[in-house]
């Protein structure tokens, strides 16, 4: 709905402009210079992986000469068959899609049952100023590594999955932009709800969310990303390697061992692993659920962002 | 900016009259709390550790203690230390610098484009970068920069000059610090902008081109002020980052060469109490760097509240 | 009469001692059988098999374990590197929730030991070790890494030193060293120049190449050139007046140093050597862009070696390290040092300490006891596809005890065996082994068969008789050429500050030989001390 109303005046505002223009050949030039400056920008934003795809699909000869650039050399799909033959990979790929899924329905769980809360005046609810204090010492402090791990491992998450997707749950800063997104949804339509004998949770539920698709999906992208990328706490919480997460998995895939200490069988092992166009692969397979997943929450994130960080 | 679509078709009346106690909005927080309690605020205790003379073994209750002598050796004895910190504070303002004005510019060139499909084209591409890790991006940044078979190089050769060593020598090395972060993050960074500048009311330009002004000069002297607020809002909370140059991406990418000028405080604080296990030491610089964020973080938002009357809480 | 009864007392006293014998063999202090199951909880500094084809619960060794012992492995976690490892490892001692078996460093060993964390040995030691592990791999250690598992007079661990009568290595390429014409060097200085002929020649791109690790990669690194001109990186060594001095602080380095500094500027070494990593150096070889590569034994095995198109194994020749014509302080540095000295303990909770001891007899025996030689099966198993998976790798425990110096040992025996004295082989499997190995090469050179040439070429070069690696090592180490860490035990600050120093002193090394920084190496020198290089020198000095 909101985000609706943007799009609407983002288009109002191209078309008053566009009737505005006069297309004198300096402003002419002036707008191929713009063109031509966005589209250089762009292309230095896709070209990388473009590479990187390129190197994926070539033989490793031409990888070592350092002459595939931006089109695939001796093309061939080895790299791909390797990783997807390869139950250690798939398993990681896995256990990182159920992380993200699992942890955004947490996240988003908690920040909409917190910031809805927040989002009301201390009058209805007067722990906010208390649990606001609070979260603003959170912010300001941290106990560091130690500490942290000490915790999990009295409360019992540590070697369990939830180690991956319990800590970072509430994060305070997106709670605060989710509060103030609420707070900018007109009251009158929960007093209609209210007078339909709805009480505040089912306020929050069925007039509230519905109203705040745009936060609540950048917000499920961000998290989403976030438990994606993160490669420390797979390594820190998990027991078992074989229930790491994929860019704890692909740790092993870049990082350099210390030579002296493999065996032959582990260093041919290593090479093996680590050949350019397989560690291309692996991080092309690693990349593609996020470049899938965001176009589609892209429309969102002007209004969801914005609304909720800084108020009109 | 205005709020929510729902809210300019509905007149907004606030109430005045008194309101109950909701004793299941209090109910909603009790998560909250708890989490707060375990995850934030119960390894709080483990700051002591900087004041310990501490050992895993014996752990955090049975340490002995050494009063502030962690703090005086790291300022006063800890080689490289200052050096550090000025890496630190030089790094994240180079950084700051371009990456805050990139997606200014970024965002007023896309704002004259008119052709709908290439505005969005554009803008889906340049969000990419910001969705991929630093572990995946070094990967491919050391291979785009190699100086005998890397893209970047190639090029140059192309054009007659010689293979620049980029994360090799300490001159180039926060060059490309700088530019792969800016180029990571302007894409994303012109959202709050675009969102702003939707803002503008276009009846500002009728009027700026019945007045016979051109198109820079309508850039100059209306969209750049409309947006004006959220750029100082922008530049007043990116204060407390000073600390923070960017531990991910610095790991991810630097070398033994360039710790000279690429040294920052978390990647030393990592080695020091993950590789050295040097726990307390690390604690300690860890809280000192805390205090000083905290204090620019307040700051910063007392500052944002004066001037742009913007309230973060 | 009496005789009679005596001889038949005598008979039954037999009878009962026999069958005692019988009895107690079911109760073997090596190899006995636990009646109840045993679980031993360990923790492994290894990834979990990449196809799933096994698991470290579950594999050839702890089915064997389950089998003979009765004994259960329980893997509390795991680890994919060595990063995550010491990470991980440092939050169990926190937590306290460390496995039966632990494999520590000197501090970690101080600090359980100090808070009773650490099982008493002393008894276990005597009654529950297999003689041969007791005799020939920790007896065999240095008496420094001996009496490192003693406090106070009780045994807390077993200790095994990385000490060894191993050191680099020069390989040189035949077909280049003939293309130019050639003899072997005798001194570093002949080596260099030959280097530099090869490039200059268009044989080869750089005379050596070197990696992100400067000293101590292994796979080629500075420290040949080093040890020929005095200079031992990561050393203390006993300087003119008794005291220890940290090795690359004295002038020699700085000789060293200068001639990697002349060749970088003539662009004799990969401009881009400093974030280049061990990957790279593969390419190097195999693209035939260095000729020589002065470099850890094992690079004779992977990824030497290399052949021609026509399939034909490129041969190198080795020597060992060359002194220098100008200094005369040469020696080669061999590994190891008493302070650093890997402790295998036993938690102190742990309620059969001799059950941790019966794996290490297992898997000590296959290992190395040519008596209880087991079969292949716990090193390599054929899979269905005819490739073969190495099983030793599988062990969650400790996966060798190795016989101290074994290879240097080996390359004497199969030296006199070659000679015709092969009486010595039977005296460690290893050594027929290698023999056979060597055998197996000159029976292929002698058919012509490349294949199998190629097979075992790596195994000819190092114990292949006069020449080879380890024999030349054994040459080296009876002329007394070998140079050992003199320092005996870290000192209170060490740990602490070594981290930081050694960062310093590869940082220098880098940018001195790039020339990126304009630090002289008085300043470096200057510089270490003030980073607590001078306190550490005063410290390992005064216990002594």
């Amino acid at each position: 709905m909101a985000n609706e109303t943007v799009v609407e005046k983002e288009k109002n505002l191209v078309m008053t402009r566009n009737r505005q223009i006069r297309s004198s050949p300096v402003e002419k030039l002036f707008t191929m210079l713009i063109y031509g400056i966005l589209g250089i920008l762009g292309a230095s934003c896709i070209i990388p992986f473009i590479h990187l795809i390129a190197l994926s699909f070539s033989g490793s000869d031409p990888i070592k000469a350092g002459i595939v650039s931006l089109w695939p050399i001796e093309f061939n799909t080895d790299a791909y068959k390797y990783a997807l033959d390869h139950p250690a990979f798939m398993r990681a790929f896995g256990i990182s899609v159920g992380r993200v899924i699992v942890g955004v329905t947490f996240s988003l769980s908690m920040l909409v049952i917190t910031a809805y809360p927040l989002s009301k005046s201390k009058e209805a609810c007067p722990l906010n100023p208390l649990f606001k204090v609070l979260m603003i010492i959170a912010m300001l402090t941290g106990g560091g590594l130690i500490p942290m791990y000490l915790v999990m491992s009295w409360i019992g998450l540590t070697n369990t999955f939830w180690a991956l997707v319990v800590p970072g749950m509430l994060s305070l800063w997106n709670c605060f932009m989710v509060m103030n997104f609420f707070r900018n949804v007109p009251s009158e339509l929960e007093e209609a709800a209210i007078v339909d004998g709805a009480n505040s949770f089912q306020v929050m539920v069925k007039v509230y969310v519905p109203l705040s698709v745009p936060v609540i999906a950048s917000m499920a992208l961000f998290t989403g990303v976030g438990h994606w990328n993160d490669w420390f706490s797979g390594m820190l919480y998990m027991a078992r390697s074989r229930d790491y997460p994929l860019q704890t998995y692909l740790r092993q895939v870049v990082t350099t061992p210390n030579f002296s200490t493999l065996t032959i069988e582990e260093m041919q092992k290593y090479a093996q692993i680590t050949s350019k166009n397989n560690q291309a692969a692996q991080i092309i397979i690693a990349t593609v659920p996020i470049m899938c997943v965001y176009p589609f929450l892209q429309k969102y994130f002007m209004t969801g962002l914005t609304l909720g960080g800084v108020k009109g | 900016m205005t709020s929510a679509g729902a809210g300019t078709l509905l007149p907004v009346k606030r109430h005045k009259k008194s309101v109950r106690t909701d004793y299941m909005l209090c109910a909603m927080l009790i998560p909250g709390f708890i989490y707060l309690g375990i995850f934030e605020f119960a390894p709080l205790f483990g700051l002591v550790i900087g004041f310990q003379d501490f050992k895993l073994s014996t752990g955090v209750f049975n340490s002995g203690w050494k009063g502030l002598d962690n703090f005086r050796y790291i300022f006063t004895m800890y080689p490289g230390f200052w050096n550090i910190v000025k890496n630190t504070v030089e790094i994240a303002l180079l950084k700051l610098c371009f990456g805050f004005t990139a997606p200014i510019l970024v965002s007023l060139m896309l704002h004259e484009v008119t052709n709908s499909t290439y505005k969005r084209t554009i803008q889906t591409l340049v969000y990419i970068p910001h969705f991929v890790s630093w572990v995946i991006l070094a990967g491919i940044l050391r291979s785009m920069l190699d100086p005998d078979n890397g893209l970047i190089n190639h090029i140059i050769k192309l054009f007659g000059g010689a293979p620049v060593y980029f994360l090799g020598s300490n001159s180039t090395f926060r060059g490309v610090l700088v530019v792969s972060d800016v180029w990571k993050g302007f894409g994303w960074g012109t959202i709050i902008y675009m969102a702003a500048l939707t803002g503008i009311d276009p009846a500002l330009y009728e009027a700026a081109t019945i007045d016979g002004a051109n198109r820079l000069q309508r850039a100059v002297h209306i969209t750049l002020p409309g947006i004006l607020p959220i750029i100082m809002l922008n530049l007043i909370l990116s204060i407390p980052g000073i600390l923070n140059a960017g531990f991910d991406q610095i790991f991810n990418l630097y070398n033994e060469r360039v710790y000279k000028t690429a040294d920052v405080l978390d990647t030393f604080i990592y080695r020091l109490g993950i590789l050295d296990s040097q726990y307390a030491l690390s604690t300690a610089i860890g809280m000192v760097k805390s205090v000083i964020g905290s204090v620019l973080l307040v700051c910063s938002y007392k500052i944002a509240e004066k001037a742009v009357g913007y309230k973060v809480f | 009469m009496m005789k009679r009864l005596l001889t038949l007392l005598l008979a039954l006293c037999m009878l009962f001692s026999a069958m005692a014998i019988t009895a107690h063999a079911e109760d073997d202090p090596y190899f006995g059988r636990f009646d109840e199951p045993v679980t031993v909880r360990v923790v492994v500094n290894g990834a979990d098999s990449e196809d799933g084809s096994w698991t470290w619960e579950d594999n050839e060794w702890t089915r064997e374990w389950l089998e003979r012992f009765n004994i259960k492995i329980e893997v509390m976690w795991n680890a994919n590197t060595d990063e995550a490892y010491n990470t991980k490892f440092a939050m169990a001692m926190l937590t306290g929730e460390l496995p039966d078996l632990l494999v520590l460093n000197q501090k970690q060993f101080r600090e359980l030991q100090a808070t009773g964390k650490l099982a008493d040995l002393t008894e276990y030691y005597d009654n529950n070790i297999y003689p041969y592990l007791k005799e020939k791999v920790l007896e065999a250690q240095p008496e420094a890494a001996q009496q490192a598992a003693f406090v106070d007079g009780r045994r807390y661990a077993l200790t095994t030193s990385g000490f060894g009568t191993v050191s680099r290595s020069i390989f040189i390429r035949h077909d280049y060293r003939e293309a130019v014409n050639a003899e072997l060097p005798t001194t570093m200085e002949e080596l260099i120049d030959l280097g530099k002929a090869f490039v200059d020649q268009g044989l080869a791109k750089y005379a050596f190449v070197l990696t992100d690790k400067v000293t101590g990669s292994g796979y080629t690194d500075m420290q040949a050139v080093c040890n020929a001109y005095g200079a031992y990186p990561g050393l203390w060594i006993e300087g003119e007046d008794g005291k220890l001095v940290y090795s690359p602080t004295t002038e020699n380095m700085h000789t060293a140093l200068d001639i990697y500094k002349d060749l970088y500027d003539n662009g004799y070494i990969q401009p881009t050597f400093a974030t280049e990593v061990s990957d790279n150096v593969t390419a190097y070889i195999k693209n035939g862009e260095v000729g020589i590569l002065p470099s850890d034994y094992w690079v004779a095995t992977w990824p030497l070696p290399i052949t021609t198109e026509d399939g034909s194994v490129i041969d190198w020749d080795m020597i060992s390290v060359p002194g220098s014509e100008t200094n005369d302080d040469f020696h080669v540095q061999g590994t190891g040092s008493a302070a650093s000295i890997t402790y295998i303990c036993v938690n102190a909770e742990c309620e059969h300490p001799e059950a941790v001891l019966r794996l290490f007899n297992h898997t000590c025996s296959v290992n190395t006891d040519p008596d209880l030689q087991q079969t292949d099966r716990f090193h390599t198993v054929k899979k269905e596809d005819g490739t073969e998976i190495s099983v030793h790798m599988h062990n969650p425990t400790i996966r060798y005890w190795s016989v101290p110096n074994v290879n240097t040992l080996t390359g004497w025996a199969v030296k006199e065996a070659l000679d015709g004295n092969t009486q010595y082989l039977a005296e460690q499997p290893h050594y027929q082994q290698q023999y056979d190995n060597v055998q197996k090469y000159l029976a292929a050179a002698e058919a012509g068969d490349k294949d199998a040439m190629k097979a075992s070429w790596g195994m000819y070069k190092l114990f292949g008789g006069v020449g080879s690696i380890f024999y030349n090592f054994y040459e080296l180490y009876n002329n007394d050429t070998f140079i050992f860490d003199a320092l005996t035990e870290k000192s209170e600050d060490y740990d602490r500050l070594w981290g930081a120093l050694t960062q310093y002193e590869n940082t220098f090394y880098v940018n001195y030989i790039c020339g990126t920084e304009n630090t002289t190496f008085e300043e470096f020198v200057q510089g270490w001390n003030d980073m607590g290089g001078a306190l550490l020198t005063s410290q390992v000095n005064e216990g002594r």
